[in-house]
């Protein structure tokens, strides 16, 4: 299986593991687990579509472009995806006046993820509870899915390229 | 998601029982031939529409004030869904991209919400509480079961 259906897996396995009183490591590992699938899925079907060319050095590169996205930046991108706002400088690429909805949603649930990420590795007092765990992860499954059918459009060129460059988004 | 407990004093958390979601139906009718009365109430005996409350960061640090968007989430009416809210809690802050944020815990009285709901509830509340206030803070929506509000510190 590829690396964000393994995560998605991983992250009901732990959400759902205990069958009373769930671990709260691993309902945090789970919200964790669950961002990084929708995170990897989209660092990979960019650095796919820059680096499309099979060159004998395709893969060192690809290794390259993927460790160059920046959390923060994805999540600004998003946030203006979400409120169904385009980064200005690529508002005459983009093909269309309307942002698919399905891209909107793959938007606001990237933010929701990040968010929800920080504070299971870093908000210790936070008592998570089980179905907010499946929650998330169902967020992420579902933004994936809705991914999946638009990751080859034209829109969803514009939004990869504007994830990966940073100086495009003001 | 919500902000860390350690951050709590930069932070203000209020609750109250809302009493219920919606919005007073007599001041949804807008457009009426009966205008005002001079005691404030309608000559069809209907409240008078109360104006829409644009909510500001304080000046000096830049939050929200948690009781006030409380109020005024008491006035939302949430779409048609299998989930009754019986209370808003709400937080203020910065979240983890030290931006202002606003976290509203929906208090329901099971957990069996599934993530359209979830989602439908995450863009009602979003888009009014951005609609009320006067910065671009980020809203984030979570549930917890009346029975579970001990751990939400």
């Amino acid at each position: 299986m590829s690396l964000h259906a393994d995560l998605l897996e991983q992250a009901k396995f732990l959400a759902t593991k205990e069958r009373g009183t769930p671990n709260q490591a691993n309902l945090r590992r789970a919200i964790s687990a669950s961002y990084y699938a929708l995170f990897h899925r989209l660092v990979g079907e960019t650095t796919r579509m820059l680096i499309s060319r099979n060159h004998s050095d395709a893969l060192a590169l690809k290794k390259c472009v993927s460790r160059a996205f920046r959390h923060s930046h994805m999540r600004d991108v998003c946030k203006s995806i979400s409120q169904k706002r385009l980064p200005s400088k690529l508002v005459p690429a983009f093909p269309d006046f309307k942002i698919d909805d399905r891209l909107v949603k793959v938007g606001g649930a990237f933010v929701r993820l990040q968010e929800a990420r920080h504070q299971a590795d870093y908000d210790t007092y936070y008592h998570f509870e089980r179905n907010e765990a499946l929650r998330f992860q169902k967020l992420a499954a579902n933004a994936i899915d809705d991914w999946n059918l638009i990751c080859k459009t034209s829109q969803a060129d514009v939004f990869m390229v504007s994830l990966l460059i940073r100086d495009i988004q003001s | 998601m919500q902000p860390a407990a350690s951050t709590l004093n930069r932070d203000s958390t209020i609750a109250s029982d809302s009493g219920g979601h919606g919005c007073d139906p007599k001041w949804n009718h807008s457009g009426s031939s009966v205008g005002p009365s001079a005691n404030g109430q309608r000559r069809d005996g209907r409240i008078k529409p109360r104006p829409k409350r644009t909510l500001s960061a304080d000046p000096i640090n830049g939050q929200l004030d948690a009781n006030e968007i409380r109020l005024i989430l008491d006035e939302l009416e949430l779409p048609q869904l299998p989930v009754s809210v019986s209370k808003w809690l709400v937080r203020t802050g910065i979240d983890s991209a030290d931006e202002p944020a606003v976290w509203v815990w929906a208090v329901v009285p099971d957990d069996k919400i599934d993530v359209d709901t979830d989602i439908a509830i995450q863009d009602a509340v979003f888009e009014f509480v951005r609609s009320r206030i006067d910065i671009p803070a980020w809203v984030y929506v979570s549930f917890k079961t009346t029975d579970k509000l001990d751990n939400l510190n």
